[in-house]
């Protein structure tokens, strides 16, 4: 018997290459819990059918030594929007439907070479819009830790199928807080890689501009693990780089471990309205405990971190109209026939796409038409180089900025459903570091301590840093996770 | 920012999406209070280097103009995938 409940990449590797058990035992226990869990949590849109082949053929690797690394044998689930060769690839929408995808995505790519074995696609909001896989149209994934509230969003299938023992890691996509939000909701660790540091190709565009492929994880070990298997610098994601010498660290990693790390807090993130008291109390407590340990805590100035949310919700909607266009029913996947050709592109974007996708649509199509071009576009797109300089500025001083990750713990499936509004405010903490394109990395810090007739539920930190300093947030992340054990 | 039924329709035909008459309604509230949220990036306060500063930080990245695979590598898979086709050709209905 395997113990999924605290299993790592790095355990199961040894297990598997001690023969205390095979990849295929280790597939077959994962897919024992999603056959007992998934009925009611809807993690999975599709378990693939050849699972045990590909465990299978990751023992005949292990027995004759080949390839040898960490992450062969280990079980992943895949966003929905990521293209794996030949198996079907939704985005959860109705739009897609009967869509196989015809190469894989340069992550996918890299992953087969190290000789993971793919457990199925996960759900998640249509086309990555979202914060509670509520707008998928295969139905939401409910919460692993309670239930009755959601999972989050975008990458609910990718946090849930992780936090249910359904996979050991998975890998999401984040554009605006669509891997952290979701792993802060369920308990588990989420990472939002530096803007281009992992290539997009084969993963369906949302916001170009902002998106990023990032992992998921019980522990921040086994995602610096995936995040090392998938970066680099790719010839078929042209925004893809490989940073350049001196661009890396401005500060040593070793001052973490020295306990010599300058911890920055936005001024005034705790008195935003609609922060949750427990959210609160969580964070005060964890900076406290940081503080005990000897890193030093500073406030810093981000003037124009208010306006972020505003200025992503008219950039994200106007990539996300341009980008959308290419879904007419044409080239592949539902085509509803019309009378004329322009009957069928309506009717077939009409019935295919879902009302929040369709809502985005027509929100970046007003942002970006031409009376209003330079009023909305134009002020955000220089509202986010202001935060840009703001974070730059910042971490003159300081060497990673946390905040918590979400203003409040996983909230009740439907209750913001019929209010597009204030499920934008869901994004609030995570969407300056996708505006910057720096990375941030979501860790559990405790669990809500009230809460009579549910169970307790998750709470999440976001540690923040320069492009390309993943490294510091691992570092500090695994401080927060001996903190909190 | 106010916007009228007449304004949704016109944005939903320019979006390439059929909209019923139930839905206008619904629609245009969702936008008008996501429209209303969102002015207030108009509020920023902006000095005069701003505008220089637009644009340095991000531009756009262009690949080089060469093949990136072989020519037919796909075909077979892409056809496979469209609704409806003709000796590797996609097929849509008669435009003029």
């Amino acid at each position: 018997m395997i113990d999924l409940t605290t299993l790592t990449i790095l355990k199961a590797h040894k297990g598997l290459m001690s023969g205390a058990f095979s990849a295929v035992q280790l597939a077959t226990a994962y897919l024992e819990e999603v056959k007992k869990k998934d009925g009611d949590i809807n993690a999975y849109r599709e378990v693939f059918i050849d699972v045990l082949e590909q465990a299978k053929h990751a023992d005949e690797m292990i027995a004759k030594k080949e390839n040898i690394n960490p992450l062969i044998g280990i079980p992943f689930s895949i966003k929905d929007n990521i293209l794996i060769d030949g198996r079907s690839a939704g985005a959860s929408s109705k739009i897609l439907e009967g869509y196989v995808a015809p190469y894989d995505a340069t992550v996918i790519k890299k992953l087969k070479e190290k000789g993971v074995v793919f457990i199925g696609r996960v759900n998640m909001d249509e086309f990555a819009m979202g914060g509670s896989t509520e707008n998928s149209a295969y139905g939401v994934t409910k919460n692993p830790c309670d239930s009755t509230t959601v999972s989050g969003g975008s990458s609910g299938g990718s946090a849930a199928s992780v936090a249910m023992n359904g996979t050991l890691v998975s890998l999401g996509s984040d554009t605006g807080g669509s891997v952290r939000q979701p792993a802060s909701f369920c308990g588990v660790v989420g990472l939002k890689p530096t803007y281009g540091s992992v290539s997009r190709h084969g993963l369906m565009a949302m916001g170009s501009s902002l998106d990023v492929i990032g992992p998921l994880g019980k522990t921040v070990e086994d995602v610096e693990i995936v995040f090392d298997a998938i970066k680099g610098a790719d010839k078929y994601d042209a925004t893809s780089f490989v940073p350049v010498d001196g661009h890396l660290l401005h500060m040593n990693p070793q001052r973490v471990e020295d306990a010599h790390l300058q911890i920055g807090v936005p001024k005034g993130i705790l008195d935003q309205g609609g922060i949750d008291v427990e959210v609160k109390k969580n964070f005060e407590e964890i900076i406290e405990r940081l503080k005990e340990q000897g890193h030093t805590v500073v406030e810093v100035e981000l003037p124009y971190i208010s306006y972020s949310l505003a200025a992503y919700y008219v950039i994200m909607p106007a990539e996300v109209s341009s980008n959308m266009a290419r879904f007419d029913g044409m080239k592949y996947g539902k085509r509803v026939e019309g009378k004329t050709l322009l009957d069928d592109y309506l009717l077939t974007r009409e019935q295919g796409l879902g009302k929040e996708v369709r809502r985005r649509i027509m929100l970046g199509t007003y942002v970006l038409s031409s009376g209003y071009y330079d009023a909305y576009y134009g002020k955000a797109n220089k509202v986010r180089d202001h935060i840009t300089k703001d974070f730059k500025k910042a971490f003159e001083s300081v060497d990673v900025i946390l905040t918590p990750t979400t203003s409040s713990p996983a909230f009740k499936i439907g209750e913001k459903a019929n209010d597009p509004l204030s499920m934008y405010l869901e994004d609030i903490f995570t969407v300056p570091a996708s505006l910057a394109g720096i990375p941030a990395l979501s860790v559990p810090s405790g669990k809500t301590t009230q809460n009579s007739t549910h169970p307790l539920l998750p709470l999440g930190i976001q540690i923040m840093a320069t492009h390309h300093n993943e490294q510091v947030l691992f570092t500090l992340g695994k401080v927060i996770e001996t903190i909190r054990s | 920012m106010a916007i009228t039924n007449e304004e949704v329709k016109k944005l939903a035909s320019l979006s390439r999406i059929a909209v019923s008459d139930g839905e206008v309604e619904s629609l245009r509230g969702d936008m008008e209070s996501i429209l209303k949220y969102i002015e207030e990036i108009n509020t920023a306060p902006f000095g005069d280097s701003v505008e220089d500063s637009l644009l340095q930080s991000r531009k756009n990245v262009f690949r080089n103009d060469e093949e990136s695979n072989v020519s037919g590598e796909y075909t077979e898979k892409l056809v496979a995938n469209m609704p409806a086709s003709e000796d590797n050709y996609l097929k849509v209905k008669k435009i003029l």
